[in-house]
Order: C-alpha cells, then sequence, then structure tokens
C-alpha cells in the first residue's frame, strides 16, 4: 500500500490527527526548513547531473574537430544534445517527461557507445540500456509529474470586438454610444446567425470610435459636430438591433404560418 | 447486502520501485557512470 511508503525528505510530513496538532517544537520547526529548502534544492537543479556525466564528449568534439573526424564530431553532438535535451524535458516536468527522458538518454548512450566509440552494435544497445534504466531510477518519483496545462479556449467570433469596445469604453466622452454598440454585441451572440450581415457594420462603428478615443485620450479639443455624430452613431447601433429583433420577429412569424399551415394539412387543426 | 468474495486485486509494485529511495538513487547514478559516462569516456579514448 501506499501509505506504507517511508516518506522521502522533500515531502512534507503528514498532518497530525484533529485536535492534537499542538505546537511545534523547536526541532521540528528547523527540520522542516530544512526539508523545504532540500525539497526546493532539488526541484531546482533536477536534471542538471546528466549533463555532467557526457564531459569527456566536450574533449572529444574539440577533438574531433582538430582532427576533421565528422563521424565522431556527429556522436560527440548527438550525445550532448540528446543529453541536453533529456534535462530540458525533465525540468518541464510534465507527465511521462521522466520516460522520455530516460529514452533520450539511452539514445545518446547507444549513439556515442556505437558511433563515437566505435564498439560492436550489442554493447552498444546494452550501454543504451543502462542508460535508458540509470535515468529511470535517477528520476522516477522524484517529482510529482503534471498533465500539461490546457490550451486556453478558441477566441469567439465577438471576442476581438469586445476587446475594442472596452477600450473605447474607457473614454467617459464615448459612453453612450459604447453603451448602444455593447447592446448590439449582446443581440448577436445571442444571435450568432446575424453576425455575419453586422460584421462590416461592427468594423466601420468600432474603427471610426477608436480612432475618435485617440485623438481624445491623446488631448485632443471635441469639434463642434462630435455630440452629433455620436448621436447618429447611437442611433444607428440602436436601428441595428431593432432590424435583428424584426428579422427574428420575421422569422417566427413565417416559422408559424409553416406550422399552423402543416397542422391543417395533417388535419390536426 | 452481498460483499465480495475476495478483496481487488492490488496492482503489484515493481521490483525496483521497492527499494528504498536512497538504493535507487545510487543505483541510478552507479549504472549512468558505467553507461553514458563509460561511452562518453571511451569515444574520446578512440577519438
Amino acid at each position: 500500500m501506499s501509505d506504507q511508503r517511508p516518506r522521502r525528505p522533500w515531502e512534507p510530513p503528514p498532518p497530525r490527527p484533529w485536535g492534537n496538532e499542538g505546537p511545534l517544537q523547536p526541532w521540528d520547526q528547523a527540520r522542516a526548513q530544512v526539508e523545504q529548502g532540500f525539497s526546493r534544492f532539488r526541484a531546482g537543479t533536477r536534471g542538471l547531473l546528466l549533463p555532467l556525466f557526457t564531459w569527456p564528449l566536450f574533449f572529444d568534439a574539440i577533438w574531433e574537430i582538430g582532427t576533421g573526424d565528422v563521424r565522431g564530431l556527429v556522436a560527440a553532438a548527438l550525445g550532448i544534445g540528446l543529453t541536453v535535451g533529456a534535462t530540458a524535458t525533465l525540468r518541464r516536468g510534465r507527465k511521462g517527461d521522466t520516460q522520455r527522458a530516460a529514452l533520450m538518454v539511452g539514445a545518446a548512450s547507444g549513439v556515442v557507445a556505437g558511433l563515437g566509440a566505435a564498439l560492436n552494435p550489442l554493447m552498444a544497445v546494452l550501454l543504451g540500456a543502462g542508460g535508458w534504466l540509470g535515468t529511470r531510477l535517477l528520476y522516477d518519483g522524484a517529482v510529482q509529474e503534471v498533465a500539461p496545462p490546457a490550451p486556453p479556449p478558441p477566441p469567439g467570433p465577438l471576442d476581438e470586438h469586445r476587446a475594442r469596445l472596452a477600450r473605447i469604453a474607457a473614454e467617459p466622452r464615448l459612453a453612450g454610444v459604447s453603451g448602444a454598440l455593447a447592446g448590439v454585441l449582446d443581440d448577436l451572440s445571442a444571435r450568432p446567425e446575424r453576425i455575419t450581415e453586422a460584421r462590416r457594420f461592427l468594423v466601420v462603428h468600432l474603427d471610426g470610435l477608436d480612432r475618435i478615443r485617440e485623438r481624445l485620450q491623446a488631448g485632443a479639443e471635441p469639434p463642434e459636430g462630435l455630440p452629433k455624430l455620436l448621436e447618429d452613431l447611437t442611433s444607428a447601433a440602436d436601428e441595428m438591433r431593432d432590424r435583428i429583433r424584426a428579422e427574428e420577429t420575421a422569422a417566427l412569424d413565417i416559422q408559424v404560418k409553416v406550422l399552423a399551415e402543416r397542422l391543417r394539412q395533417e388535419g390536426y387543426a | 447486502m452481498d460483499r465480495p468474495a475476495s478483496p481487488p486485486p492490488v496492482p503489484s509494485r515493481p521490483l525496483l520501485a521497492s527499494l528504498p529511495w536512497p538504493a535507487r538513487r545510487a543505483a541510478g547514478i552507479g549504472l549512468l557512470t558505467l553507461t553514458l559516462w563509460l561511452a562518453s569516456f571511451l569515444a574520446l579514448v578512440a577519438g
């Protein structure tokens, strides 16, 4: 049973029974601090031991460059690259990353043994398997792996318009018209099939208002015609809402007529 | 109420997982020294 497993130094101590917590003794506090420090150290240095095993490859790579041995250089580069990749994978700490890192270290060991050290293929495979097993032994269960974060939801068709409208609404002189446009967006999100026909309207209005907001925030004095223009934009937005509603009403009217006709034809009415 | 005749099977732990963690870590370091380090060293010597 997993409860019987001895507690590892970096794991927090189990909670004491309810009502029996009592104050922590100085010794317990010191021990908890040491354990937390060790846990942080181990998490922070996770995987960094692996590249240290490949230190001869750095000198080997320099030597191979000097002698012009491409095969040896490729082996050294693969050995270093795969090990560094395994370290990065281990440090990412997602589910299955320890297994992936172990496979990479196994591949690095095999390639370096077979290609760089020119051992026979059986020995290369054995050393590769040993590298895999060694990494599993060293890192399995050392930290809790987490599942990769869920991707963010795809943006909705009106999200960009809403973001622009939020910027416009931040300017107090445009509060009235931005309220009217927010009503249009609310209506459209309730009836997504109308978004296509309203897209041009939204782009023109939000573009214009965004530019006006930029100028106003840059310190421009509002011209005389601005209140009239904002009034026109507000009434256009109200008209758009009325039109959407009227189209919905017309669609419902047609549905009612069709259903009534069908009921009549079937003899139910 | 019916009781199951036998408790549900507990998945057996791998042999290596039953080793205490310091032994596993030490074995891991030893094995990596024997494989990854040894292969690198032999590559250096062969080069």
